[in-house]
Order: C-alpha cells, then sequence, then structure tokens
C-alpha cells in the first residue's frame, strides 16, 4: 500500500506547494528539495509549448516516488499539476503507471474551487484497487469518464477528428480546457484511436480503430443451466421467460436507436463493472446460477453489503433473485453488461462518403483507411488488450 | 514584495504605511495620479498601473480609493488577492465611519496591524544566481538551516532548490530559491526565476567566475527579472588571490559584499544584507539597468 497522496502545484513566490496530501500526517517524500527536483526532472529541457504530461518513478535511499505530471501549460497555472504516490522503498513505482495517471486524471479535471480536495483521500484508497483491475474495468472507466465518452461517441459517428477541434468540444463539455494528451492517452494505450500528422494540418488527427461501448449481453452459462435442469424447474422457468422478455424488448430498443440505446445506459452500466463488489458479483454470476449463501461465501461480502449491492443490480435489470419452493434465494444474471469492442468497419463507407462530399480534408481521410486497414482484424495477430 | 497602503478619501489621505519607501520617484505626485484613477473605478474593481519599478494596484469601494504599492517584478495576482482581503477587513472595521463624516476625525492607525499582517502572508522571492560552486546552497543552508551548520563539501544541486527564510525581517519572510548553477542548469532559471524580486548574484571572486556570470547568467536575469533589485556576493573573500567585493562589483555593475558563506559566524552578516536589501538601506542595481 503506498504510504500517501499527494497533490502539488506551482508557485510563483514558493515553488512546488503542497495543496492536499493524504494522510494529512505524510511528510517524507514532500519536501521542498525534493519537490524541486522533482519539477526539475519533470520540465527539464521543455517548454510550455514542448511539455507532454508524463510519468516518472524516482528511487531516493528512504522512500520511492511515482509521480505524474501534468505539464508546463498556461492552463495549469495556480492549479494543481504534480501528483505523487509516495512509496515505501520495497515498492515498485512502475506497478502504478496506469493507475496514477487516471487518479491525476480525475484530480486535475476537478480543480476548479478546489473540488479535488475532498477527492483526495477516496483517490488515495482506490489506488491499491486500481492497479488491480481487469482489463475490462480499464475500458469501463474510460466509457464511464464523461469527456472521453464523449470522444468516443463522436468518433464512433465520424472516425476522425482534429486535436484542435476536440479541444474545443472538451471545452463546450466541461467548460474549461483541459490537455487533450492526458485524455487520450489510455484510449491509445488500449489500441482504440491512433494519433497522428496529416500533411498540412495544423493540429494532430485522431482516429477510431476500435469501437468500444457497454452491451446487456445475454448470459449463455445462465440459460444453459436453467435449460439442463442444473436449477429447481420453477426457478428456471421463472428465469427463461424474464430473460427472454427482456432481451426481446432490448433488441427492439437497439434496432430501433442503436446509438441511443447504448449510450443512454453506458455511464450506469460501466458504474457496476467500475465498483469492486458489485463487480466481484458479475464475475460469479458469468459463471452460472448460484445461491445465494454460497454467493455470500465467494465474494466475502457482509449480509447487509451482499443485500444492498443486490437490491441494486436486481433494480438495474442485471440480476434476478428467485426462491425456490424450499426458500433457497438463486442468483441470476438476467443480462451481461459487458464491455465490447469492435472493428469499426462502417467507418470505411462513412469516410469514402465524408471525402467524396468534401467534409473532411482528404489528406485526413486518406490517413484515416490507410489507418483502419492497417488496424485491420485480418492484419493483426491479436486484438487482445494489453494487460 | 508589498511596501506600502495608502487610503484616499476626498483627495485627501486617511491612512498610510509605508514599510519600504519608493525612491527615486515623485510619490506623492503618483500617488495622487493613481487615486484619481482609482476613483473612476466601479466598486470592488480591481485595476494598476505600473511606473519605473513598482506596481501600484489599486481599487475604489464607498468613495474611498486603497493604493498597494509593491515591486512590478513581484506576483501581481497575490497581491490582488491580499487587496480584496485588506479592504474587506477596512470595510469591517470602519464602515460606518467611512460612509459618514466622522472619518474625518477617526485614526485609522489600529488598521497598521491587519495591513502587516497581510503583508506578511506573501514571501519576498529572493534569487541566488551564479555558477556552479561558488557558495549558492551554502548561503542557502547557512540562512536556513543554522543548526546543520554550513556544508563542508561540494555537490552540485541538481535543477534548484528552496527553503523559507523567517527572522528579522518583519513584516516580510523570504523565499529563497537556490539555482542550479551548471550550465545545463542556466537554461531552466526561467522557469523557477519568475516574480522574483530580489536577486544575489554569488560570485567565488575570480575573474573567470565574473566573465561566467556576465556571459552565461547576466542574459537570463535581464529577459526575466528587470525590475528586481540586485547585489553581488564577492563569496571566498578568504581563498588567496580572491578580488576584492568592490572589484567584483565594479566589473558587474552590481554593488558588491564580501562573504566567508563556509563560515558559520558570516550568518549574521548575511542575514543583515538580506534584510537590508530589502529595506533599500545598502546600495543595489535594478537588473535591468546594469552597465558591464
Amino acid at each position: 500500500m503506498p504510504e500517501g497522496l499527494a497533490v502539488l502545484k506551482w508557485d510563483d513566490e514558493l515553488g512546488p506547494v503542497v495543496v492536499s496530501k493524504t494522510p494529512k500526517k505524510i511528510k517524507v517524500g514532500l519536501d521542498p528539495t525534493t519537490s524541486m527536483r522533482v519539477y526539475g526532472i519533470a520540465t527539464l529541457g521543455e517548454t510550455e509549448e514542448s511539455q507532454k504530461p508524463g510519468f516518472n518513478s524516482l528511487v531516493f535511499p528512504d522512500f520511492k516516488l511515482a509521480v505524474y505530471y501534468g505539464g508546463l501549460n498556461m492552463h495549469l497555472k495556480g492549479l494543481p499539476s504534480m501528483v505523487f504516490l509516495v512509496l515505501n522503498p520495497d515498492e515498485d513505482p512502475e506497478v502504478y503507471k496506469d493507475a496514477l495517471p487516471e487518479i491525476a486524471t480525475q484530480i486535475f479535471m476537478n480543480a476548479d474551487d478546489d473540488k479535488y480536495k475532498k477527492l483526495v483521500p477516496k483517490l488515495y484508497k482506490q489506488i491499491e484497487r486500481y492497479t488491480q483491475m481487469t482489463p475490462e474495468q480499464r475500458q469501463a472507466s474510460i466509457i464511464n469518464d464523461p469527456v472521453r465518452r464523449i470522444i468516443i461517441q463522436t468518433l464512433m459517428k465520424q472516425g476522425t477528428i482534429q486535436s484542435a477541434e476536440l479541444e474545443e468540444m472538451i471545452f463546450e463539455e466541461v467548460g474549461k480546457k483541459i490537455d487533450v494528451d492526458i485524455i487520450l492517452s489510455p484510449l491509445v494505450k488500449m489500441g482504440v484511436i491512433a494519433t497522428g500528422w496529416v500533411e498540412g494540418l495544423s493540429s494532430e488527427v485522431i482516429y477510431l480503430t476500435r469501437a468500444m461501448f457497454v452491451l446487456r449481453k445475454t448470459s449463455l452459462d445462465t440459460i444453459k443451466a436453467a435449460r439442463e435442469e442444473q436449477l429447481p424447474a420453477d426457478v428456471a422457468e421463472k428465469f427463461l421467460q424474464s430473460t427472454q422478455e427482456y432481451h426481446r424488448d432490448y433488441l427492439e430498443r437497439i434496432r430501433a436507436d442503436l446509438f441511443e440505446t447504448i449510450w443512454s445506459e453506458a455511464e450506469g452500466l460501466t458504474k457496476y463493472i467500475l465498483d469492486f463488489d458489485i463487480y466481484d458479483i458479475i464475475q460469479v454470476l458469468r459463471t452460472g446460477p448460484i445461491e445465494k449463501e454460497r454467493l455470500k461465501v465467494e465474494t466475502k461480502l457482509e449480509d447487509a453489503k451482499l443485500n444492498k449491492h443486490l437490491k441494486v443490480l436486481e433494480k438495474a435489470n442485471i440480476i434476478m433473485r428467485i426462491k425456490d419452493k424450499e426458500r433457497r434465494q438463486h442468483i441470476l444474471l438476467k443480462c451481461n453488461p459487458e464491455v465490447i469492442t469492435v472493428y469499426p468497419e462502417w467507418l470505411i463507407q462513412r469516410t469514402v462518403d465524408l471525402y467524396n462530399d468534401e467534409e473532411i480534408v482528404s489528406q485526413q481521410a486518406i490517413h484515416y483507411l490507410e489507418v483502419l486497414k492497417m488496424s485491420h482484424p485480418s492484419q493483426l495477430e491479436s486484438m487482445e488488450l494489453p494487460e | 514584495m508589498i511596501r506600502a497602503i495608502h487610503i484616499f478619501k476626498e483627495g485627501q489621505i486617511i491612512f498610510e504605511d509605508v514599510i519600504v519607501p519608493t525612491k527615486d520617484l515623485d510619490t506623492s505626485a503618483i500617488l495622487m495620479l493613481v487615486s484619481s484613477s482609482a476613483r473612476k473605478l466601479q466598486e470592488w474593481k480591481i485595476d494598476s498601473m505600473e511606473i519605473e519599478r513598482y506596481r501600484y494596484v489599486y481599487l475604489n469601494s464607498h468613495n474611498t480609493q486603497f493604493i498597494i504599492t509593491m515591486d512590478r517584478q513581484a506576483s501581481p495576482q497575490k497581491v490582488s488577492e491580499a487587496m480584496m482581503s485588506l479592504v474587506s477587513k477596512f470595510m469591517t472595521a470602519f464602515e460606518k465611519i467611512i460612509d459618514t463624516n466622522e472619518w474625518k476625525t477617526t485614526d485609522f492607525s489600529p488598521f497598521s496591524l491587519g495591513f502587516r499582517a497581510v503583508v506578511s502572508r506573501i514571501p519576498v522571492k529572493v534569487i541566488l544566481a551564479g555558477h556552479g560552486g561558488t557558495g549558492k546552497t551554502t548561503l542557502l543552508e547557512l540562512a536556513t538551516l543554522p543548526s546543520k551548520g554550513p556544508p563542508q563539501e561540494y555537490i552540485p544541486t541538481f535543477f534548484g532548490d528552496k527553503a523559507l527564510l523567517k527572522a528579522d525581517f518583519d513584516p516580510y519572510i523570504f523565499s529563497m530559491f537556490d539555482l542550479g548553477g551548471q550550465d545545463r542548469f542556466v537554461q531552466e532559471w526561467s522557469k523557477i526565476i519568475r516574480s522574483g524580486v530580489m536577486v544575489v548574484i554569488v560570485t567565488d571572486s575570480t575573474q573567470e567566475n565574473i566573465e561566467w556570470t556576465k556571459r552565461v547568467a547576466y542574459p537570463v536575469l535581464k529577459t526575466e527579472l528587470p525590475y528586481a533589485r540586485a547585489i553581488v556576493i564577492a563569496n571566498k573573500q578568504d581563498l588567496p588571490g580572491a578580488l576584492s567585493p568592490e572589484e567584483v562589483g565594479a566589473q558587474l555593475g552590481v554593488p558588491g559584499y564580501g562573504m566567508q558563506a563556509n563560515q558559520a559566524d558570516f550568518r549574521d552578516r548575511w542575514l543583515k544584507l538580506l534584510k537590508d536589501l530589502a529595506f533599500e538601506t545598502i546600495e543595489s542595481a535594478v537588473v535591468g539597468e546594469i552597465i558591464e
């Protein structure tokens, strides 16, 4: 467990200043000399224009630091710009390479009116779990983020966008300037987008290489268990009837308006995937139906907590709780909320149309078609996302 | 660095507290000019005027004009915040008086305490600039870590260091920045030195070092801190062949003061120099006006 989390900003009179930290009493790694050195390492040789946000790990005799620096950009003046994760000498800072930028981004995005200060203790508790996130949870955290969700939505419609346009879009959404690099970095890492420069364009271009969204899938293992009489007949019948009705409606909604159906509940569904306790329940249920008492053992959750989560999941039409004749409660996955990534085949024709209608810069369209060609599943050995 | 506050009502000064006077200017004429500009301002709106190396920050409230005189090189944002805080304090105490004729007979001098408390919350930024090995870190530690004793071994400073210094400088506290003096760090100085009000140029009192200071350090300092006040420390006076402080100062175009930073008993002299530089009771130069 890290020893502490601290947020620092640059103050012209004082240099790097700790503006929030948890636990409150932590001092190690936050002295003026260290913070100046870290600021130096993060900015050495860079100008306000060239500086990119980035992760650094540093080893000192008595402690280690994982640091995320937000950049020297003007919009960070007077605002938090560095996040320090203080580690003991036995820990490996590299473990936090993915988690810390996420935590830092949440802090930077809540910089106004010191809102981030309330978040710091919560984020500190989460960071350990962040490192234990599954690839699916990492994808869910992208979809759960309102700014990144809008980026994916936009790219799923038009395939490509210039960085300058994206900056404007983000500004309209959140009402302030946010570094596009910070926002895009995990999307690039996951292989969902690619970026590149196109001759004649003044800003970088962003391309969608994998569409990503969350779907309510049918839980085949649960249906199989119900059909193969692994459940009491009354429970199986009730479940099958209910799940069939639900999915028939869901399919109709998808056929009527795919985009609206997917995105209207994306935030809600990813919230469940990101909640570690709830995700544990879903993971168990994905393997098949289970009796409540057994589920309690599997998830190691206390009664009150388990009941609360089950109630929430039932209300969200994700699970069903059915009692058999012997009053045993069976928990079944009514639908499986799953993050899906697919090759955006529809964007090939869409890009050709945009090109023909001159609604996109020709070089940008040609470059994107090349990107789509290179990222086509037939060109790739494996589309597995990095662990 | 906040130097003074003046409060005007109907063209008269009803309160003033001057910590460091503005020399080389016709202060009363300038204050009249600023107060007339302030009178035209909307209630609680802050504006400022820059004259020479000073900045006058002003605000109008209840037909009363508040003028803070500060060093032009210091960050105006904090002084603007200080202004809001000061005027709020003043109005809490004197609002009823200021809105009636009672102000003509009221003694506002107790407000000094509040003013100086606000001044002490904004550290005065002091820059220790010079080549590697001249004694900047030793000077920093001599001032801020007296119990540790000056370091006797040279360890080059990576990028820079900083420390707060509270001593007999009331109402000021100093935020001391020791700049990495290796050549590769000089190009980084501009990231650190913004808002520096006082510059202490540190030399090891050798000809070679004087040439380096003029060639490498001066261009950065003159670009970034043209309105800051500077002195030169002619350090290592104990070494054979050391040029005298007068010689070092004359060659660099800045008043020079001798020092042996590795000797703990030089601490008092060092602190006094810093204090005198802040209160302008010793000779100094304005960085942008240095003639080599």
